[in-house]
């Protein structure tokens, strides 16, 4: 039985002589893993229907087991493109996506997330707002949300000129001075992340610094080859030293 | 190992008992099953071919891929494959020094080269940069051609990766280093093939030959 959805194509890497291994992000059936037969030999009529990037596709796949044969990719919008710095985001968001959702376990939210975030890629240069309030979402369908207005253990009220650390897996805790060398925020910067204030340059890059650490733990001591390549690439285009979105 | 049923490639050897003996045989089928494109089918008449009719060139062939493997490698400066330390297109007097084209793969060099007009040189990165299968810049040896970029012989770099959105990104990313050290940059132009009748042509690629289209 065929199975339709919308979808993204997160990666593909070439299968025997003329396949590609493709990991879909479908609407309806979250991460999918697919053969897609014949797609790399240049005289197949599929090719022209090449799956790229970035690219809202109808898919429709079909198979009883864990790997999927995909049947057939239709685009079905305006095909928009990323490039420079932004295609480098968008290789760090699929890397995520790749690395952090289970396979089969659909959420429209971050779908449409996704979808958003692309769009907004493909269209805008200030897109870092958008890319953590992504990040953020991220966290919270992980079953990690970021909880920034109490105090894990006391169950206290944030106050604004106080100093916290976050303790991944289980909230924000008072400062303590003798803790040795971690990563410390203030009352203000965190109630202010929790209402995604990232038009303020400060407050953006505070978060930066809170959500990767989240991430990182998430991934659990996977680093993400996209992050540096595109610090690498940024590293190039600008003088300014203090760089990186992801 | 049961009955085998006849699509089995295998299946051959696997028929007579016997066969299963010959493991020198049966060894020789899977080596020649490891090029692309050979299967075990194909791989069965190679070695029949070889040790029945043509042993003289089995000798040969053999002596060829000992010398190769010992002396032939990546030159040290374009890291296409040569003999020599630096290949002959790179030690060419004829050739452009100010010139270096990009290619993801030694096919794509040799697909130029049969072209006949590029009279520069090359640089062959053997793949492009894909983060998730965690293939980066030191993989393609992109600090080797930022090294000789920052010798001041070479003034354009042309970029001749594929059109995939990896393509892409080892495009920009060899882009901005080159650009950093004033060096002319350019990509290969994508479109209409010669010949190509536009109705047979899918969107992107309309699209792509209309926004890259050039004055006439
Ligand atoms: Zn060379």
């Amino acid at each position: 039985m065929n199975i339709e959805s919308k979808g993204f194509v997160l990666h593909t890497r070439p299968y025997k002589e003329t396949s590609f291994l493709v990991d879909i992000f479908s609407e309806n059936h979250g991460r999918v893993r697919c053969v897609a037969k014949g797609y790399r030999r240049s005289t197949s009529r599929q090719r022209a229907e090449s799956l790229s990037l970035f690219v809202p596709y109808n898919f429709t796949w079909r198979g009883k087991n864990d790997l999927k044969t995909l049947v057939n990719a239709e685009t079905c919008e305006m095909n928009l493109s990323l490039s420079g710095e932004r295609l480098f985001v968008g290789l760090y968001v699929n890397e995520l996506l790749y690395n952090l959702l289970a396979i089969y376990d659909p959420s429209k939210e971050i779908y449409a997330g996704y979808f958003e975030l692309v769009n907004f890629l493909g269209t805008s240069a200030r897109y870092n707002g958008k890319l953590r309030c992504f990040e953020l979402l991220l966290l919270e369908y992980l079953g990690y949300g970021l909880v920034l207005d109490i105090e894990y253990e006391s169950g206290n009220t944030i106050e604004l000129e106080k100093k916290y650390e976050y303790l991944h897996g289980y909230g924000l805790s008072p400062f303590e001075s003798q803790s040795e060398n971690r990563d410390v925020y203030v009352g203000a910067d965190l109630l202010a992340i929790q209402d995604q204030r990232f038009d303020d340059i400060h407050i953006e890059k505070v978060a930066r610094r809170l959500i990767r650490s989240a991430i990182d733990y998430q991934l659990d001591g996977k680093l993400l080859n996209s992050r540096k390549l595109y610090q690498q690439y940024l590293a190039s285009t600008k003088s300014d030293s203090n760089i990186g979105q992801c | 190992m049961g009955l085998k049923c006849p699509q089995d490639s295998n299946f051959l050897f696997s028929l007579v008992f016997e066969y299963m003996q010959e493991h020198i045989l049966s060894k020789l089928v899977d080596d020649l099953a490891r090029f692309p494109g050979i299967g075990k089918k194909t791989s069965q008449r190679m070695a029949i071919h070889l040790l029945n009719k043509d042993r003289k060139g089995a000798e040969e062939i053999s002596a060829s891929i000992q010398e190769a493997l010992s002396k032939v490698r990546k030159c040290g400066r374009c890291r296409a494959l040569t003999e020599f330390d630096i290949c002959s297109i790179c030690q060419s007097e004829k050739r452009s020094k100010s010139k270096i084209c990009v290619v993801e793969n030694l096919q794509d060099l040799y697909a130029i080269e049969q072209g006949g007009s590029f009279r520069g040189r090359y640089f062959v990165l053997y793949g492009h940069l894909s983060p998730i299968d965690g293939i980066s810049a030191d993989d393609l040896g992109i600090d080797l051609l930022i090294d000789q970029l920052s010798n001041g012989e070479v003034q354009e770099i042309i970029i001749a990766t594929n059109l995939t959105v990896e393509g892409q990104a080892t495009a920009y990313f060899i882009a901005e280093k080159a650009r950093s050290l004033d060096i002319t940059v350019s990509r290969i132009a994508h479109g209409v093939p010669v010949g190509g009748e536009l109705e047979y042509l899918d969107g992107n690629t309309l699209n792509l030959a209309i926004e890259t289209r050039q004055g006439f």
